[in-house]
C-alpha cells in the first residue's frame, strides 16, 4: 500500500514516513502543497496524510482540487488546527478523517489501516484469502496455522494482492502501489519478489495462490 | 546591469587590504612613537642629569673650608654674585637658617611674593654642615626643597631628584656634600630647570602627530596601488569568465605564463569550464538520444493507427485486436524507457538512497535466473546457473535484481537460439564475482568500450526488436559503481561475451571459517 504524506515540518515528516515504512507501506513525503497536488493527481495512492498549514498551497485547496479531479484516494487530515469548523470544512471538501497534533503514532496507525480497508474485503485489521491470513497490525502473516516469516518487500506484495483478492494486477499496478518514488519503475523485479512469495507460502506443498497471468501479471486465485 | 552595480558595502577586496593596512600601519606608527618617545626622555634625562652633576661638582671645587668658614670662589662664572646670606635676606625673608629636621624644608616664601624665573636665574644654594645658608641665588628660592636633600648629603652620599616651584614648574635639583678631610662641612645644591628638556620632548611629538598623518596617507595610497596592482590579473579573469556563457564553453581565460596563486586560479577555472562542457555536451547529446528513442514508438503508435482511420472500408474485428495489441506493446516499451531514464536522471542527481543490506548474491542470480528461465526456453536458449559458495554483499537487493535481471536480459537479446547463458557467482580477494557469459553474436572490439554508454548499440534493429532501450547496460554501471563495484567486458565476435560483475564482500562474510572450529 502506497500513501502520500504533506508534512512541512522537518522532524515529523522525516519520522512519520520512517514510522510508516516501519509498517511496511511505500510512503512518499512532500513538504508543499504544489508537490502533494501534483503527485497526488498523477500516482494513484491508496491514501493521502495531508497537513492543513502547507506552503503554498494549503491542505484544503490540494484536498478539494483533488476531489473536484475526481481522485478517489481516501484523505486524512493531519493538523494542529483543532476548531469544529475546520474540521467541519475538512470533512465537507472531501477528507475521510481528522486526527489532531499532538496524536500517538498508533492512533494515526490505526486510522490509516481503517481507511485503507474501507473499500477492501475485510471490515477489520486481519486480511483473509483461503487458508492464508495477513494481520495488518501486528504485520504476522499465516498458511494455516503456520507462521510465515516475509520481508517487508514480500509483506507489501502480499498484503496488496490480499487487498485485491481475484483482482489481475499488472507488473506496473504492483510496482505503483509497492515503492515510493524512487524505486516505482522497477516493475521487472516484481516476478523475483513474487517467486519468494511463493515459496514460503507453499513450502510444505501447499497449493500455489498465486497465479500468473502471462506477460500482464498476478492474480491471487483459488487453485 | 546588477552584475556592474557597485556597493559601498562590503567594499571591494582591495579597500578591504587598504584599510587593514592603514590599521596595522597605524598600530606600527603609534607603537614606533611610543618607544622612540621613552627612549628620547630616558636618553636627554639621563645627560640632563649627568651634566647638572658636572656642573654642580665644578661649582664645588671653588668652594674651601677655611676652619669652619666656607669660602666661595666663583670657578665656573655660574654663580652671578657672591651674596652672603644677608643679602640674600633682604630680598627673600631668610629667617630661619636651622630648619627642623624631618619637616619639609621651603623657602618661607608666600605665594604672594615674587622670586626671578626659575627659567632665567641661576639656581645655587650652599649650606654649611649646620644647614644654614651660606649663599643662595634669588631664583634658589622659590623651589620647595625637602629636608631628604640635606639630610643625605649631610651623611655623605649625593641627593637627586625633581622638585616643584610654587607656581608648578619643576625643576631637577643636585644635592652634593662639601667633604674636606673626611668631614662634610657644607652642602652645595644646584637646580635647574626641566622647562627645556620639556619643550625639547613637546616639539619631538608635534613633529610626531604631523609626520604620522602624511606617512598613513602615503601608506594608504601606496597600498591601494599594490592591492590594485594584485589584483589586476584577476579582474581581467573575471571580465573574461563573465562573457563565458553556459552556450559557449569552448572558451577559455588565457592562463599567465607566471606560476603563481592567479596561474593556478586560471587553471582551476578552465578545468572547471572543461567540464561544464563535457557535462553539457553528454547532457544535450542525452536529451537528443532521448527524444529520438521517445519518438520512435510514438511514430510507430501513430502509423498504425492511422492506417486504420484512413481506411474508408469497416475495419475486421481481429485487425482492430491486432492494431491495439501492437499499439499496446509500443505504449509498454514507452514507458519502459520512460522508467529508465527516470532512473538515470535520478542517479545522474545522486537522489537515489541505496539501500544496504546483506544479500546472498548466489542465491539471488539463482532466483532471478530462475524467474527468466521460460523466456530463455522460449527462445530455445539453455540457461546454467553455477553457484559455488555463499557470497553475501551488502546491497540494495531491488538494484541488483535489476543488475542481473538486465545482464540475463542483455545476453538472451543477442544470443541465438540454440545458444547457451551461463550464470556463475564466485567468490575472490574480498570480492564477490558474478559472471554472465553467453554464446551470442558478440560484440566487436570498436563498439566494447562504448557499450556502457547511454542508448549506445552495436545493432539498433536487433535490440529494439527485443524491447530493449539502449540503457539497460548504463543502469547495470551505474548500479554496480554505486555499490562499490566494478564491471568489465570481454568478446569476441561470432563467439559470445562475457560480463564480469565485482562487487566488494560483505566483511562479516569475508572471514569463511569461524576461528572455533
Amino acid at each position: 500500500m502506497r500513501i502520500l504524506v504533506a508534512e512541512d515540518d522537518p522532524h515529523l515528516g522525516p519520522s512519520l514516513k520512517k514510522g510508516l515504512e516501519a509498517s511496511h507501506y511505500a510512503v512518499d513525503l512532500v513538504t508543499d502543497g504544489d508537490e502533494a497536488l501534483s503527485l497526488g493527481l498523477a500516482i494513484p495512492y491508496d491514501l493521502i496524510i495531508l497537513d492543513i498549514m502547507l506552503p503554498q498551497v494549503d491542505g484544503f485547496e490540494v484536498c478539494k482540487q483533488l476531489r473536484d479531479q475526481k481522485r478517489m484516494t481516501p484523505i486524512l487530515f493531519l493538523t494542529a488546527l483543532s476548531g469544529v469548523e475546520h474540521r467541519v470544512k475538512g470533512l465537507d471538501l472531501g477528507a475521510d478523517d481528522y486526527l489532531i497534533k499532538p496524536f500517538a503514532f498508533r492512533e494515526l496507525e490505526a486510522r490509516v489501516r481503517a481507511l485503507l480497508r474501507r473499500d477492501g474485503p475485510s471490515k477489520t485489521s486481519e486480511l483473509r484469502f483461503m487458508d492464508m491470513t495477513l494481520d495488518t497490525r501486528s504485520h504476522e502473516v499465516r498458511r494455516g496455522e503456520r507462521l510465515i516469516n516475509l520481508t517487508s518487500k514480500e509483506y507489501i506484495l502480499l498484503e496488496l494482492l490480499m487487498h485485491n483478492p481475484g483482482q489481475v494486477l499488472s507488473r506496473d499496478m504492483i510496482a505503483e502501489h509497492m515503492w515510493n518514488i524512487e524505486a516505482e519503475h522497477l516493475s521487472n523485479v516484481i516476478d523475483v519478489y513474487i517467486r519468494y512469495l511463493r515459496r514460503k507460502l507453499c513450502e510444505f506443498g501447499e497449493p500455489d495462490l498465486i497465479s500468473t497471468v502471462r506477460g500482464f501479471g498476478y492474480q491471487l486465485k483459488e487453485p | 546591469m546588477i552584475g556592474h552595480a557597485r556597493q559601498l558595502w562590503p567594499p571591494s577586496i582591495r579597500i578591504q587590504l587598504t584599510l587593514w593596512f592603514i590599521l596595522v600601519f597605524t598600530l606600527l606608527m603609534l607603537l614606533f612613537g611610543a618607544v622612540f618617545y621613552i627612549n628620547l626622555r630616558t636618553s636627554l634625562e639621563t645627560s640632563f642629569d649627568s651634566s647638572l652633576k658636572l656642573s654642580t661638582q665644578q661649582i664645588a671645587t671653588g668652594i674651601n673650608d677655611d676652619n669652619g668658614t666656607i669660602t666661595i670662589h666663583d670657578v665656573t662664572g655660574a654663580l652671578p654674585e657672591l651674596v652672603d646670606p644677608d643679602s640674600t635676606a633682604a630680598i627673600g625673608t631668610q629667617g630661619h637658617s636651622s630648619p627642623q629636621p624631618g619637616a619639609t624644608t621651603t623657602s618661607t616664601a608666600s605665594s604672594k611674593e615674587t622670586y626671578p624665573d626659575v627659567n632665567v636665574g641661576a639656581l645655587v644654594r650652599i649650606l654649611n654642615a649646620r644647614e644654614e645658608t651660606i649663599y643662595v641665588t634669588p631664583a634658589f628660592l622659590a623651589l620647595k626643597i625637602p629636608s631628604i636633600s640635606m639630610t643625605q648629603p649631610l651623611h655623605g652620599s649625593a641627593w637627586q631628584g625633581t622638585v616643584a616651584t610654587q607656581h608648578g614648574q619643576t625643576v631637577r635639583l643636585y644635592s652634593a656634600p662639601l667633604i674636606e678631610k673626611g668631614t662634610v662641612y657644607g652642602i652645595v645644591q644646584v637646580g635647574e630647570s626641566l622647562a627645556p628638556l620639556g619643550n625639547t620632548l613637546q616639539s619631538v611629538v608635534i613633529e610626531l602627530l604631523l609626520i604620522v598623518p602624511f606617512v598613513l596617507l602615503l601608506g594608504a595610497i601606496g597600498s591601494y596601488w599594490l592591492a590594485a596592482h594584485a589584483f589586476a590579473p584577476i579582474n581581467r579573469l573575471t571580465r573574461i569568465a563573465r562573457h563565458i556563457e553556459a552556450g559557449d564553453l569552448h572558451e577559455r581565460v588565457p592562463v599567465p605564463r607566471s606560476k603563481d596563486e592567479v596561474q593556478n586560479l586560471a587553471l582551476t577555472f578552465n578545468e572547471m569550464i572543461e567540464r561544464l562542457d563535457r557535462a553539457f555536451k553528454r547532457q544535450r547529446r542525452f536529451v537528443a538520444d532521448a527524444s529520438h528513442e521517445l519518438r520512435t514508438p510514438v511514430a510507430a503508435i501513430r502509423s498504425m493507427t492511422d492506417v486504420v482511420l484512413a481506411q474508408s472500408s469497416p475495419v475486421e474485428h481481429e485487425e482492430y485486436l491486432s492494431v491495439l495489441r501492437d499499439v499496446n506493446a509500443e505504449a509498454e516499451r514507452l514507458g519502459h524507457l520512460i522508467s529508465n531514464l527516470l532512473s538515470l536522471a535520478r542517479s545522474d542527481e545522486n537522489e537515489v538512497l541505496l539501500e544496504r543490506e546483506p544479500i546472498r548474491l548466489d542465491l539471488l542470480v539463482a532466483d532471478v535466473a530462475a524467474t527468466t528461465e521460460p523466456l530463455a526456453a522460449e527462445r530455445g536458449i539453455t540457461m546454467e546457473v553455477l553457484t559455488y559458495e555463499p557470497a553475501t554483499v551488502l546491497g540494495d537487493e531491488v538494484r541488483l535484481i535489476q543488475v542481473i535481471m538486465n545482464l540475463i536480459d542483455n545476453a538472451l537479446t543477442y544470443t541465438n537460439a540454440g545458444g547457451k547463458v551461463t550464470l556463475k557467482v564466485v567468490t575472490q580477494n574480498n570480492y564477490a564475482i558474478l559472471i554472465v557469459r553467453d554464446t551470442g553474436i558478440g560484440i566487436a572490439e570498436e563498439h566494447l568500450e562504448h557499450i556502457f554508454e547511454r542508448f549506445y548499440r552495436v545493432d539498433p534493429a536487433r535490440s529494439r526488436a527485443a524491447g530493449g532501450t539502449g540503457l539497460g547496460l548504463a543502469i547495470v554501471k551505474w548500479i554496480v559503481q554505486a555499490h562499490d563495484g566494478k564491471i568489465t567486458v570481454e568478446s569476441k565476435v561470432r563467439r559470445g561475451t562475457t560480463f564480469t560483475v565485482m562487487l566488494p564482500l560483505a566483511v562479516q562474510a569475508s572471514a569463511r571459517y569461524p576461528p572455533f572450529f
